[in-house]
C-alpha cells in the first residue's frame, strides 16, 4: 500500500513576469514518486494569467528545506526524497520544460486536479522536478499550491 | 496494464478568429489510443471565448514534431503511434469536426476533464486525429492531453 505525503509552499509572492520555483521536488536514487494531485490558489484581484510548469532542472536553487508531510493513513515512513525546497529565492540552475505538463492559469482563479488511481504523474528516480511559476498580473501576488504524493 | 503517455503543447499563440491545430495524434495502423483526459488552459485577460474542437484530418500540417511523455509508471515502452505534432502554422487538410465532441471556453477560464475507467474517448488505429482551436480573442493556451495505450 503506497504512503501519501503533501508539500504545501504556504504563501508564496509572485512578481509580474518573474518566473520563481515554488516547490523543487526531486527524487532520490534509490526511489520513484507518483504525484497525485496538485492545486493551485491565488489571491490575484486585477485580471491576469499566471504560467505553472512542470520543469526538469540540474542545480537546486536556494528556498527553503521542508519534510514532506505524511498527509495519508500511512505515517510510519518518512518519504524517500532528494532535498525539497519551496519558495526559491535563488532559482534553479539548468531548467528546461521539455515535453512535461503546463498550464496557464486564469486570475483571479484557482485550478486543483486529483488523479485517479492507475493515472498518476510519474517520476523516475534520480529525477529533479520542480514547479515554477510566472505572473502577468502587475504588482506582486500571493500563490499557495499543495503537491501530493505517492510512494 | 496500460500505459500512459501525455502530449503537452507549452505556450501557444492563438490569433483571434484563426483556426489552429495545436496537437495532430494520429494513431498507427497497428493501434489504438484510449484518450483519458484533457486539459486546455488560457491567459486571456478580457472576455471572449475560444471553441476546441476534435476533428479528423486528411494530409499533416506543418508543426513541431514531439514524442509522447510516458506520463506513467509504465516506462518500458514508447508510445505506438503516428507523427504527432504541436502548435501547427500550416494548417492539416480536410478538417472534418463531424460529430467528435467539441467545446466553447468562456475567457478568461479554462477546462479540464479526466474520464474514468471505461468511460475513455476511443480513438481505433489509422485514424488521423487533432485538436484544434479558434479563439475570438489574441491569447496563448496551453494543453495536456493525456492518453493510455
Amino acid at each position: 500500500m503506497a504512503t501519501q505525503y503533501s508539500v504545501s509552499t504556504g504563501t508564496v509572492g509572485l512578481v509580474a513576469a518573474t518566473p520563481k520555483t515554488c516547490i523543487e521536488l526531486p527524487t532520490s536514487a534509490t526511489a520513484a514518486l507518483t504525484v497525485i494531485g496538485v492545486e493551485y490558489s491565488f489571491d490575484a484581484t486585477p485580471p491576469g494569467s499566471v504560467v505553472a510548469e512542470w520543469m526538469t532542472f540540474v542545480t537546486t536553487g536556494t528556498g527553503t528545506t521542508v519534510t514532506p508531510l505524511k498527509c495519508g493513513t500511512g505515517q510510519g515512513a518518512a518519504a524517500n526524497v532528494g532535498t525539497v525546497k519551496i519558495n526559491d529565492s535563488a532559482e534553479p540552475g539548468t531548467l528546461a520544460a521539455g515535453t512535461l505538463p503546463s498550464w496557464v492559469i486564469p486570475v483571479p482563479g484557482m485550478y486543483s486536479i486529483l488523479f485517479p488511481t492507475g493515472r498518476e504523474f510519474f517520476q523516475p528516480d534520480t529525477v529533479n522536478r520542480c514547479l515554477r511559476l510566472t505572473s502577468t498580473v502587475t504588482g506582486t501576488i500571493q500563490v499557495r499550491i499543495d503537491l501530493f504524493f505517492e510512494q | 496494464m496500460a500505459t500512459q503517455y501525455s502530449v503537452s503543447t507549452q505556450s501557444v499563440a492563438l490569433v483571434a478568429a484563426t483556426a489552429k491545430t495545436c496537437i495532430e495524434l494520429p494513431s498507427s495502423s497497428t493501434a489504438g489510443i484510449t484518450i483519458i483526459g484533457l486539459e486546455v488552459s488560457f491567459s486571456a485577460a478580457a472576455a471572449g471565448s475560444c471553441v476546441v474542437e476534435w476533428g479528423t484530418f486528411a494530409t499533416t500540417g506543418t508543426g513541431t514534431t514531439v514524442t509522447p511523455l510516458k506520463y506513467g509508471t509504465g516506462q518500458g515502452v514508447a508510445a505506438n503511434v503516428g507523427t504527432v505534432k504541436i502548435a501547427d502554422t500550416v494548417e492539416v487538410t480536410t478538417f472534418a469536426a463531424a460529430t467528435l465532441p467539441s467545446w466553447v471556453i468562456p475567457l478568461p477560464g479554462m477546462y479540464s476533464i479526466l474520464f474514468p475507467a471505461g468511460r475513455e474517448f476511443f480513438q481505433p488505429a489509422s485514424i488521423n486525429r487533432c485538436l484544434r482551436l479558434t479563439s475570438t480573442l489574441a491569447c496563448n493556451t496551453r494543453i495536456n492531453l493525456f492518453f493510455e495505450q
